[in-house]
């Protein structure tokens, strides 16, 4: 495989695997958990969003509620009927988490070394 | 495709790879305004209040001095009596009280209950015995240790519900809301223990509380058709909106007026005349019109929330 192939596997690999999918009433049945959830490792006034169990997507910002952070929506909900797939919802509704600016960064750094060694390998020929 | 290409085309990747990320949103487009009503205590009923509604002099959350309207309320709404609230058999088929899930209001029935096993895919939820009944807390001593935070043991699997006949018929309580809104200067007030407001029937609209400690006991703190259930430091207490309480209708097809926010700001039904949800709503689920000025709009009942901050310096809810 070429560096570049190498470099535009990482970078879809990264896209479809590390971007943030909406806290989802599937994931366990602790009431309106999810809401607070949609929070975890998010600072006060991020975005966030979650899906209720028809996959209704609920997009707001993290507030602060008795001292713990929970998604407040404030935008009209989006009815599953409506809306964009999940995947696209997902990448408009949430801002990126420490570890995806890691992985975006990880992501630069490879691509940037993949040019380098290609440019290096165009010299040599 | 030559090495400028893939070059161009590594950095296009990226870039779109970035760019797909998003950003955390700014603060919505709408400000407290000049033309902001003064709190107005007639829209309160009577019956809700233990007197009349005087001014006082208060200090706002920011350190503001100002007037403030001191609404000491029944805590019981007078129209109506509270509950009901647990189903008491797995057969009975009339509705209870309601529940709120995944950003859903469910009415509580026998069947309901006896289906939460598979409702939440966890089989310890057994909230009835062999002969079919449903365990409800129906005494003070019960009510209190299966509310708490750290559900006492012996509560487990209970449906939980609370009379105000054990609190003399209500839970007084004493709102000092600023007469004139005073906008934050900067950033916003959270929401804390002591409630975001006060409906016109006087009473607390409530915070809401992570209840993972709760649900893990297996215990369901159930609310009456109105939103509201009982414990014992705040009485009868709103969770949602359903549309029970008084409210003000707008004859311009806004919605209906539903009660006051600590900071005075005015609350709102989720939807208006044709039911429509707002848009542009900020952070705190508030925005200004040249009528109302700033207000919020409440959050949908499902979502056992009311709105996500103070705009404004809140005054105290005792």
């Amino acid at each position: 495989m070429s560096a570049a192939r190498l470099a535009l596997t990482v970078v879809v690999f990264v896209l479809v695997l590390g971007l943030p999918s909406p806290a989802s009433a599937h994931d366990s049945g602790d009431g309106n958990a999810f809401m607070w959830r949609a929070c975890d490792g998010r600072q006060l006034d991020d975005t966030c969003a979650f899906q209720n169990a028809e996959h209704d997507l609920y997009r707001g910002t993290c507030q602060s509620m008795s001292n713990a952070l929970v998604c407040v929506r404030n935008q009209p909900i989006e009815r599953a009927a409506l809306q964009l797939p999940n995947s696209m919802a997902s990448s408009n509704a949430q801002s990126p988490r420490w570890w995806q600016w890691l992985a975006m960064a990880g992501v630069l750094a490879i691509s940037g070394a993949a040019m380098v060694v290609f440019h290096a390998g165009n010299r040599q020929r | 495709m030559n090495m400028q290409s893939k070059q161009r085309c590594l950095l296009f990747v990226t870039i779109g790879a970035l760019a797909a990320c998003g950003s955390d949103a700014t603060d919505g487009p709408d400000a407290p305004t000049d033309n902001q009503p003064a709190v107005d205590p007639a829209h309160f009923v009577a019956g809700g209040l233990k007197g009349a509604i005087t001014t006082t002099s208060c200090t706002l959350s920011g350190g503001t001095t100002t007037t403030c309207y001191k609404i000491i309320t029944v805590g019981a709404p007078s129209n109506r009596t509270v509950g009901p609230f647990c189903p008491t058999k797995i057969t009975d088929g009339s509705v209870a009280g309601m529940w709120i899930e995944g950003g859903k209001t469910y009415d509580l029935t026998g069947d309901f209950i006896a289906n939460l096993a598979t409702f939440y895919n966890d089989t310890k939820w057994k909230l009835y015995d062999a002969a079919g009944n449903i365990n409800v807390t129906n005494s003070q001593v019960a009510c209190e240790a299966a509310a708490r935070p750290d559900v006492d043991p012996a509560y487990q699997n209970y449906c939980v519900e609370c009379a105000l006949s054990y609190y003399g018929g209500g839970v007084e309580r004493t709102f000092l809301i600023p007469v004139n809104p005073v906008a934050r200067k900067s950033g916003t007030g959270s929401v804390g223990m002591g409630g975001v407001g006060v409906a016109f029937d006087g009473i607390v609209l409530d915070a809401p509380a992570p209840v993972a400690a709760i649900k893990a006991a297996h215990t369901i703190a159930a609310f009456d058709d109105c939103g509201g259930h009982i414990n014992a430091h705040a009485g009868y207490h709103y969770h949602a909106a359903t549309g029970c309480s008084p409210s003000v209708t707008a004859a311009d097809g806004h919605a209906a007026m539903i009660g006051y926010a600590l900071d005075g700001y005015g609350m709102y039904a989720l939807a208006d005349a044709s039911g429509a949800e707002p848009t542009g709503l900020d952070n705190c689920r508030g925005h200004s019109d040249s009528t109302r000025g700033y207000h919020y709009h409440v959050a949908s009942a499902g979502e056992n929330m009311f709105i996500g901050c103070f705009k404004g310096e809140q005054g105290t809810a005792n």
